[in-house]
């Protein structure tokens, strides 16, 4: 930290955490004599005030690991184990392959894969690099929430939705599908705020979690179905006076055509399919009519079904039909992206250099099959596509196949072990950036605190010093990229910021800031950027985009237990925990002391009839593949499900997306891959 | 100095960040968690309320930890308010853990002595609070001076009740467990419930009390010899008693974390019952070894010898009234009053005393088996046969008597080995299903 800062004395920078989460805290961290001392809360952030979660804590611990990988490696001759090399020779090997290759096949035969690792507006350092390289080929849809996005857009126009702390007001709150108490716990606080003021809560979960313990009702529907029990709460609303009619009749395009499927369907159909008995559609029914303002909270597992873009269109219209939107404590949230203000540094992407040509929930089929020319080199960077995507078995098939594989990141993960050259990657203390976040709608700055331990250097460095060795010159005037230095870094980001005047870095560094032209209530205005200006519950675009019913429908999944053609009988849940961020954290040992081994969850019912006791050995398993580990009893969840935390590593015997398939779901290149069917069996020792 | 615990049930969702933050804080071993976070209903039964107990030390106002430490290391700071261990006079004998129903004091490897919360003393000399209140993401844990009124309740279910005074409010929640839709009929899944699935693993074990199952068994005996010796002729050996004396010494010593600081265990007498115990014991050697090479002509110096070692025993019993027992019967069969008394008749052969004290052995043996067999908990037959085998055999070989004690020591060895698998720390109950049965306090 010698060109920015003096720090012979103890400093406090402010922060922020820009992990995959909707809570993206604020932080201050204390730093003595170029070591991070201390992280704690910045209470400047409204939705995250109180503290950081227990993976924020040990931050810390992350960055100082002896597991971390501080210098390039290389992988032995013979295959077994890496080498230290040095980044003269690393970025030589990878600088030899991908002339090679872009001579041989093209660039295209490059594949550059990311994750969700760490955000930040410089993650657009490698596209800049291979746009200049030629291109290559790059992946589309996502892991993680696309169809909710899509049919969120689809019907509202936009993502956005009312402040973290305007839950406060709601009296009635539904968390469907969602477990803030584990993968958003400052929500927490709002939801007590408002149960204190007497607010009801339901949640729509198989489980029963820390987040639905002082709920006042717990619908535990069979997985996949929630499309179906949410048309018939609709009906109830209808049929028993509960639907805001002069809001319907001016805001919502398609309320007849909606009001007559959600008639059509009927509550007995719904009592059967989702396993939930009417008593309970109508509680929450009830709820919806006489508690105002109403707001419905989604969760991200319940949009990974190949029938989920349909699901959360059925899920909206509850909100919308009971004149939810746009007022104080009510709506719909699914992604609040008030903070995303900032675009591609230049041109987007020349469609033509570029081959979008593996679907993100594909990966390992789609990688193979590709042709013309085929792939032969994979760069991996904040991501873990071993353990993460669906089709494990598949996916180490596909990056097994190929001639070579780059793999930038902090650990030995899944993913890294595969790589022939792994270059070290930084932490969120080694480089400044600015984050945004899909929660609370604040931009901040991810200052860089101290410099990079041992030969880590930053991605952005990283691809400069590639292009000078591959000598590839600059393709647009203005600089796509900044310099390696921390000054050129800062300037690069204050230019970014031009846009938004009063928003600058000097700004940022005393705390978050609220975007520009940020609403406290979404839509208050009733301004909705769809086709039709209005909430569309009827879509033409639906239909024409996706093939999709124009109204929100239920179809069973395509992996269902209720099928006839079922394989199996149960149903994988595969939710996130408090523990990790999908593959992330869970190695350093401050964490697993407190989890140290996978687990799967099942009812007693389900374990009995396979003569499996609490903690006995079992093997979950289906076609595509099968894992051993504990068994646990939990005895609130629906039978028929059975749970396991992902993000396990393979050799801790937890990586559930051996099971999962590579299938998409019904809109925005999702990934489905929670339509999982499998057996579990007693394993005898 | 903030030394009580505030926490709302309603707020804490069990998400460990003020363990996290406890750790990074005091810089502790990964492992090393000072406050813990337990859960009230584990298994999630249907129709019961499910919590976190976020628990530290609680810097009690009648602390167990200080009452029952030998060495005074653990002591109240009185003008603070803080429950102190001091690691220069702690021996880690770890006694503080078994008396500490709310597992406070955790047992630091690397340093051989007892840790616990310090309430961040530091922090709190800089005006900030302890990191596990200051860092909590939603606000359910605080500390404050105790002086504010707090709308709460110093008791809830699954957090150990004692006279100890905790220094701990929770303010109860509001709504204790939600409607769930998954199972029509809650009973059938309550039906497979077992308790003891979810139990947690006994905290106190014969894999690492032997040396202590080995030490009192020695000691009862070698009182016994000593005893026998001056109702009836029996001959002592003086370097075999030395010889075993010096033993059980070193047996005793085997478990502590810092042998060095063993010189500070007796400084305790006043309330410590093991304080106690060592005193007596080095007493009970001191005048018995006296009285063997020196004096074997006073009755005096035999009777205090004899004396002291039966007072240690019975100090020796004293220690386990703080475990948690698995049978709910007062008296233990391998008590070591008892089994001293019994083997002074073995070793003096006097049948009526021998039968007699026999006997009540036996009575309260053959009970707490049926107890375990009628509960359904493991009656661990094969040993149980061994240990009535080898009595009986004894009795019936009372015409060799050397073999005759030998089985009569083999099976008191057994029972005393299943003594220790019979107890458990009151901490490991915390959140638990199952009350506590019968602490001996």
């Amino acid at each position: 930290m010698q060109s920015l800062f003096e720090v012979d004395e103890m400093r406090v920078y402010v922060t922020a955490c820009p992990r995959n989460c909707y809570s993206t805290c604020s932080i201050r961290v204390h730093v003595e004599e170029g070591r991070i001392h201390k992280i704690e809360p910045h209470p400047g952030n409204r939705a995250t005030p109180d503290g950081l979660c227990l993976k924020g804590l040990s931050l810390i611990e992350r960055a100082l690991s002896p597991d971390r990988i501080v210098f390039p490696l290389r992988r032995k001759r013979g295959g077994a184990g890496f080498q230290r090399i040095s980044w003269d020779e690393a970025l030589g090997r990878v600088a030899d392959t991908l002339k090679r290759l872009d001579e041989q096949h093209g660039p295209k035969s490059v594949l550059y894969y990311t994750g969700s690792g760490t955000k930040g507006l410089l993650n657009q350092a490698g596209l800049q690099f291979f746009k200049r390289f030629g291109g290559c080929t790059v992946t589309f849809g996502d892991l993680c929430w696309p169809s909710g996005l899509e049919a969120t857009r689809l019907t509202l126009g936009e993502n956005k939705h009312n402040a973290p702390w305007d839950l406060v007001h709601a009296r009635l709150i539904v968390l469907w599908g969602k477990n803030p108490a584990e993968t958003n716990i400052h929500q927490m606080t709002f939801i007590d705020e408002a149960l204190k003021n007497g607010a009801r809560l339901v949640v729509v979960d198989p489980r029963r979690t820390p987040s639905s313990e002082r709920a006042d009702l717990l619908i535990q529907p069979r997985p996949g179905t929630d499309a179906a029990l949410a048309l018939a709460i609709a009906h109830l609303l209808i049929k028993e006076n509960g639907v805001d009619s002069s809001f319907v009749e001016k805001q919502i395009l398609g309320y007849p055509e909606f009001r007559d499927r959600a008639l059509a369907f009927s509550l007995d159909e719904a009592e059967r399919i989702c396993d939930v008995p009417l008593s309970a559609m109508q509680k929450l029914a009830g709820y919806f009519r006489d508690l105002r303002p109403a707001t419905l909270c989604a969760g991200f597992g319940m949009q990974r079904y190949t029938n989920s873009g349909q699901t959360v269109r059925a899920l909206i219209a509850l909100p919308a039909i009971t004149g939810n939107i746009g007022i104080q404590g009510g709506g719909w949230q699914f992604a609040n992206l008030q903070s995303y203000l900032f675009g591609p540094a230049s041109d987007d992407p020349d469609t033509d250099a570029f081959r979008a040509g593996v679907s993100v929930a594909r990966l390992g089929t789609d990688m193979p099959a590709l042709d013309d020319p085929p792939l032969k080199m994979i760069w991996v960077e904040r991501a873990n596509p071993v353990t993460q995507n669906p089709e494990t078995g598949k996916v180490l098939d596909a990056i097994r196949a190929l001639d070579f594989r780059v793999v930038v990141d902090q650990f030995m993960t899944d993913t890294a072990r595969e790589a022939d050259i792994i270059l070290p990657a930084k932490t969120m203390f080694e480089q400044s950036d600015l984050i945004n976040a899909y929660w609370h709608p604040y931009i901040q700055f991810k200052q860089k605190v101290v410099d990079p331990p041992e030969e880590v250097k930053p991605e952005t460095e990283i691809f400069a010093l590639l292009a000078e060795r591959l000598g590839l010159k600059p393709c647009d005037a203005g600089a796509a990229m900044p310099g390696a230095s921390d000054r050129e870094v800062e300037a690069w980001l204050e230019e970014r910021l031009a846009p938004f005047p009063g928003l600058t870095l000097d700004l940022l560094k005393s705390g978050p800031q609220i975007a520009p032209g940020h609403e406290e209530v979404a839509f208050s205005d009733l301004h909705f950027p769809t086709p039709s200006g209005k909430i569309e519950l009827l879509s033409s675009e639906a239909e024409k985009r996706w093939g999709v019913d124009r109204l929100p429908s239920f179809k069973e999944p395509v992996e269902s237990a209720a099928r006839k053609d079922a394989r199996y009988p149960l149903y994988l849940m595969t939710p996130n925990s408090k523990d990790r961020i999908h593959s992330q954290y869970n190695n350093l040992p401050m964490i697993r002391s407190l989890n140290p081994r996978p687990y799967v969850q099942m009812s007693p019912l389900d374990a009995e009839k396979r003569g499996i006791s609490h903690r006995d050995k079992v093997a979950i398993f289906n076609d595509r593949g099968r894992i051993q580990m504990e068994a646990r009893l939990d005895f609130s969840l629906k039978p028929g499900c059975v749970v396991i935390a992902n993000g396990w590593w393979i050799p801790e015997g937890g990586a559930v997306n051996f099971l999962s398939c590579g299938r998409e779901t019904d809109m925005g290149h999702g990934t489905a891959f929670h339509d999982n069917l499998v057996d579990v069996a007693k394993v005898e020792a | 100095m903030k030394t009580r615990f505030i926490v709302d049930l309603n707020r804490c969702t069990g998400c460990q960040a003020c363990t996290v933050a406890c750790m990074v804080e005091n810089r502790l071993a990964p492992g090393l968690g000072l406050r813990k976070v337990h859960t009230f209903n584990e298994p999630h039964l249907p129709g019961a309320a499910r919590y976190s107990l976020s628990l530290s030390c609680l810097h009690c106002e009648a602390p167990a930890c200080v009452a029952h430490c030998p060495s005074k290391a653990c002591f109240r700071d009185e003008a603070t308010g803080r429950v102190v261990i001091d690691p220069d006079r702690c021996m880690g004998c770890r006694y503080c853990e078994w008396a500490c129903a709310y597992g406070a004091p955790v047992f630091d490897e690397a340093a051989g002595v007892m840790t616990k919360c310090t309430l961040c003393a530091h922090l709190q000399e800089e005006g900030s609070d302890p990191a596990c209140a200051a860092q909590c993401p939603t606000n359910a844990l605080q500390v404050d001076d105790g002086s504010r009124a707090v709308p709460g309740t110093d008791q809830v279910e699954g957090f150990p009740e004692t006279a100890n005074k905790p220094s701990i409010v929770f303010i109860p929640v509001r709504r204790d467990r939600p409607d769930c839709t998954a199972m029509a009929d809650g009973n059938a899944i309550k039906k497979r419930f077992r308790a003891s699935d979810f139990a947690s693993l006994p905290r106190i074990s014969l894999s690492t009390e032997w040396p202590l199952a080995l030490f009192t068994l020695a000691a009862a005996i070698l009182c016994a010899w000593i005893v026998a010796a001056q109702l009836a002729p029996v001959r002592v050996h003086a370097g075999l008693f030395l010889f075993s004396g010096i033993g059980c010494l070193a047996l005793s010593a085997l478990h502590l974390g810092r042998k060095q600081k063993a010189i500070h265990s007796g400084a305790n007498l006043k309330s410590s019952w093991l304080s106690r115990e060592i005193v007596l014991f080095s007493a009970f050697l001191g005048f018995s070894f006296l009285w063997l090479i020196a004096f074997r002509e006073s009755v005096i110096l035999g009777w205090i010898a004899s004396i002291s070692g039966l007072a240690c025993l019975f100090s020796m019993d004293r220690i386990y009234d703080i475990t948690v027992k698995k049978s709910p019967f007062p008296l233990h069969s391998a008590g070591v009053f008892l089994t001293s008394l019994f083997l002074t008749a073995v070793f003096t052969a006097g049948p009526v005393a021998v039968l007699a004290f026999g006997s009540v052995k036996l009575v309260l043996y053959m009970g707490r088996k049926g107890y375990f067999w009628r509960t359904g908990q493991n009656a661990r037959l094969l040993p149980s046969a061994l240990r009535l085998g080898f009595a009986f055999a004894a009795v019936a070989l009372s015409g060799r008597p050397d073999l005759a004690l030998a089985l009569f020591i083999a099976s008191e060895a057994i029972d005393r080995c299943e003594f220790y698998m019979e107890q458990d720390m009151q901490s490991s109950f915390i959140g638990g299903w199952e009350e506590p049965r019968c602490p001996g306090s």
